[in-house]
């Protein structure tokens, strides 16, 4: 049997009583794969991912992340396990230079020196981005930033990636860039995003979420091809299939 | 609202330069942060008539900008923020204080006269300091020699804060009056009816910035506490530069070298 | 109002940078008491704010002239007096740093000016007390108003007398304090304004971000806090004067003087002697070169005259010439 990443059953969430943000979520990922989160505004994706990274913690249900429960004890293994890229590059980048912050993570996980410096060394390497070492980050273009947020969690030695709407902010050269970036990595990844043509090029797996309740959950294939089932749910086809 | 803009673009330069990789920029912070100290606080400890001991004080500014290779006049510009202010101390003094000090001629030179000139001396020759210490060390190895006196870490992290997310805040202080100033053409400012609405939500949207960045933080191992990477081990630059450089000053300022160097050839 | 390295001697300088460093220890001591982790992010990123916010330009209404925010009594009254307290430092370290707005001798001036009265006096003495039975509009306003102009006229009157103990100016004392009081009354009823109607906009949307509001546990305290607020203000204001007696007799005696409405002609002959003995003392550092007329006076300008242009001439060609070698140096390798 395989290794088992996320697994959360009947998941339910809600800031106050009246107003049910996330139900019965069941979702499960077993494998090294990327699972594309689709749904239009305020459906629950955002939060579902906080949720896995223990940003929420009253929820109801059961998650249990690489095999352990999510709470407050385990969090920091948990999250040592998971990087997660927020949508807003310049509030995930809170240090002044690019080095400084890609350092913080290995560097607050008490690592001694020369070990921080491989990481950070490493992580740049790994998005191509060695040459921005010493900038700082309000030099930075919006793609740059965005593979800068990228590294700070790479430096982290991550099993998994979650990425909040990656591509909101970025041209489209920046936009290839990232996914060809995001397809060279081994982790399992978990993309929520507006751009089904992004998650289509990224991830085979997509789960649909509506009012909170996923509502499809298969091959991206089959998804994006189903036109109703996209209307249905405030969403359009990708752009590469719409006809001018 | 230019103001804004140029604040931007002040801060950039700064940074620019300071990031540039030549040797003041190299000498430890703290060195450099203590002499801009000392020098300050030697250049405004001269009498209010002793003109001529302050302006030996030139010697720290002049020669550092030669060899730093820095544009003086990009320091100059920075005096319009603090000449008003002295200039309304200072210009008043000739009126109040009419001791005859001087006389060159027939002409009287008043005490008021002296002690307007020295004050508006020492309003160049600090704020040149101020620059040349800004221009060569970067915000981060300020705040590094900050930690090494000891100065409480989480007040560190905050002015790296501030820091980091000023030139995010002016952006959207501009976008925002932008915003405003095209909807309302001809007003020079914020109308009083928008004042709470304009600032108000600029200010929820940087609190919940800051519950972001929080988040962020925590996602990273942050509990409470920042660790910094270490520095070079100091170098005899270090300490020779702030050394040199105070003797000078001392020199400079204990003997009056102006007036017995002329001595000899009057 | 930021007050500039000039303006203050090495003495009235560090004198302030102790009364300010002792506040904001006893801020951090607070602070990490509160042991709020959420809060480090929140006072960076609103220092940042009041930093921005203070860039733009607010029409006063009826007049040509525009007005900003007030910080001090901004951040108190979100992030409480001492957390603000540290964040206005912080804004002002890098207003002083970047800017050349203050200054580094003064900051310590600057800190006590600004920072100081608008958390501790602003957010201890007026909003908190002011808020104690829950907010209101009107509560807001009062409490927004009377600090800022309260925490204003205590800032221009330190202004005053930080300068004053400084030697810098002739001003007479009565003079300044009548300049500087009263327009700091407008700008800070405009600040105050300016003030209010942020912190209503966010008592209207989150009110539960509003600091201090209906604290009744901790009213106890206010008194001690109080008492220590106002014997900080004392020793501060109090030590300043005694260094204004000591530091510039003549000056405070002008000063008492013209408030005593004490004719200073009839001194006037006594006062001028005084002023140049102390003149030549001051242009003299050694004394083989004390003068006693106005023409030795006038030769030791002389000798300075020339003695500086041949400093700075030697400098200036001693740096050119580093420069060059150095550029040529550059160019070929």
């Amino acid at each position: 049997m395989s290794h088992i990443h996320i697994d959360v059953n009947d998941l339910t969430f809600s800031y106050n009583k009246n107003n049910q943000v996330l139900s019965g979520i069941d979702f499960h990922v077993s494998e090294d794969e990327s699972v594309g989160i689709i749904g239009a505004n305020g459906a629950g994706k955002s939060t579902f991912l906080k949720i896995l990274v223990g940003l929420e913690l009253n929820f109801g249900g059961e998650v249990r992340i690489e095999e352990m429960p999510l709470n407050k004890q385990l969090l920091p293994k948990i999250r040592e396990k998971i990087g997660y890229v927020f949508q807003d590059s310049d509030s995930q980048l809170f240090m002044t230079t690019v080095e400084e912050d890609v350092a913080f993570a290995p560097r607050n996980y008490g690592l001694p020196e020369d070990e921080v410096e491989r990481r950070v060394s490493a992580a740049l390497e790994q998005v191509r981005i060695s040459h921005l070492r010493k900038k700082s980050i309000y030099q930075l273009s919006g793609g740059e930033k965005k593979l800068v947020s990228l590294a700070t969690i790479l430096s982290m030695t991550p099993d998994m990636i979650f990425l909040d709407e990656p591509s909101a902010a970025l041209d489209p050269r920046n936009r290839r860039n990232l996914i060809k970036i995001l397809n060279g990595f081994e982790h399992v990844k978990l993309i929520t995003s507006h751009d089904l043509d992004f998650i289509w090029d990224t991830c085979k797996r997509t789960v649909l979420m509506a009012e909170g309740r996923l509502i499809y959950d298969g091959p991206t294939d089959d998804i994006m091809r189903n036109e109703s089932l996209l209307l249905e749910n405030g969403l359009e086809l990708p752009l590469s299939l719409q006809q001018r | 609202m230019n103001k804004i803009g140029q604040a931007i673009s002040e801060i950039q330069s700064l940074e620019s330069l300071s990031k540039q990789d030549v040797w003041v920029n190299r000498i430890h912070p703290l060195s450099k942060l203590c002499l801009t100290v000392f020098y300050i606080a030697v250049t405004v400890s001269f009498h209010k008539y002793d003109l001529f001991g302050l302006l030996a004080m030139a010697v720290y500014p002049v020669v550092f900008f030669m060899i730093a290779d820095l544009s003086f006049g990009e320091a100059l510009r920075r005096l319009r923020v603090v000449l008003p202010l002295v200039m309304i101390m200072g210009v008043l003094n000739p009126f109040f204080d009419k001791t005859v000090i001087v006389t060159v001629g027939r002409m009287n030179v008043t005490g008021g006269v002296i002690s307007m000139i020295t004050l508006m001396i020492k309003a160049i020759f600090t704020v040149l300091a101020g620059y040349l210490l800004i221009a060569t060390t970067s915000i981060e190895d300020i705040c590094y020699a900050l930690r090494v006196i000891h100065v409480p870490k989480i007040f560190v992290i905050v002015v790296l804060l501030i820091y980091r997310y000023v030139t995010v805040l002016l952006a959207e202080a501009r976008r925002v009056t932008q915003a405003y100033s095209l909807r309302a053409p001809g007003q020079k400012g914020i109308h009083y009816k928008v004042w709470g609405s304009l600032l108000g939500q600029m200010l929820l949207r940087s609190m919940d910035r800051a519950g972001i960045i929080y988040e962020s933080m925590q996602l990273r191992g942050f509990t409470g506490d920042f660790r910094y990477g270490k520095r070079e081990k100091l170098t005899a630059k270090d300490f020779l530069w702030p050394l040199i450089w105070a003797g000078i000053i001392l020199l400079f300022r204990l003997v009056p070298v102006f007036t017995l160097l002329g001595q000899l050839f009057v | 109002m930021h007050m500039a390295d000039a303006l203050v001697s090495p003495i009235v300088a560090g004198t302030m940078y102790a009364a300010s460093l002792g506040a904001a220890g006893y801020s951090i001591h607070k602070v990490r008491q509160e042991d709020d982790q959420k809060k480090i992010p929140l006072m960076g990123v609103m220092g940042a704010f009041v930093f921005a916010a203070q860039m733009i330009n607010f029409t006063i209404p009826g007049t040509g002239s525009s007005g900003h925010l007030c910080g001090g009594m901004m951040l108190s009254a979100l992030l409480g007096p001492w957390a603000g307290f540290l964040s206005m430092i912080g804004v002002l370290l890098i207003q002083c740093l970047f800017f050349a707005d203050g200054g580094l001798l003064a900051l310590g001036c600057n800190i006590w000016n600004m920072a100081f009265y608008g958390c501790f006096v602003g957010a201890l003495l007026i909003w908190r007390p002011i808020m104690k039975n829950g907010a209101s509009r009107v509560k807001i306003i009062l409490a927004s108003v009377i600090g800022c102009i309260v925490t204003l006229q205590l800032g221009a009157f330190s202004v005053v007398l930080e300068t004053l103990a400084s030697g810098i100016t002739e001003l007479p004392f009565k003079v300044f304090v009548s300049a500087m009081q009263p327009i700091h009354l407008a700008i800070g009823l405009v600040e105050g304004l300016i003030t209010a109607a942020v912190l209503l906009f966010v008592y209207e949307a989150r009110p539960e971000l509003l600091w201090g509001v209906d604290e009744k546990k901790e009213s106890k305290l206010s008194f001690g806090a109080t008492l220590g607020i106002l014997g900080g203000i004392a020793v501060v204001v109090g030590g300043g004067l005694s260094l204004l007696a000591s530091s510039l007799p003549d000056g405070l005696e002008w000063a008492i003087g013209r408030v005593a409405g004490v004719e200073e002609l009839e001194s006037a002959g006594t006062g001028v002697y005084e002023a140049a003995e102390n003149a030549q003392g001051a242009l003299s550092f050694l004394p083989d070169y004390a003068f006693k007329g106005s023409e030795s006076a006038l030769g030791t300008t002389v000798s300075g005259i020339v003695g500086a242009v041949i400093v700075l001439g030697v400098l200036v060609g001693a740096a050119f010439l580093f420069r060059f070698f150095r550029n040529k140096r550059a160019g070929r390798t």
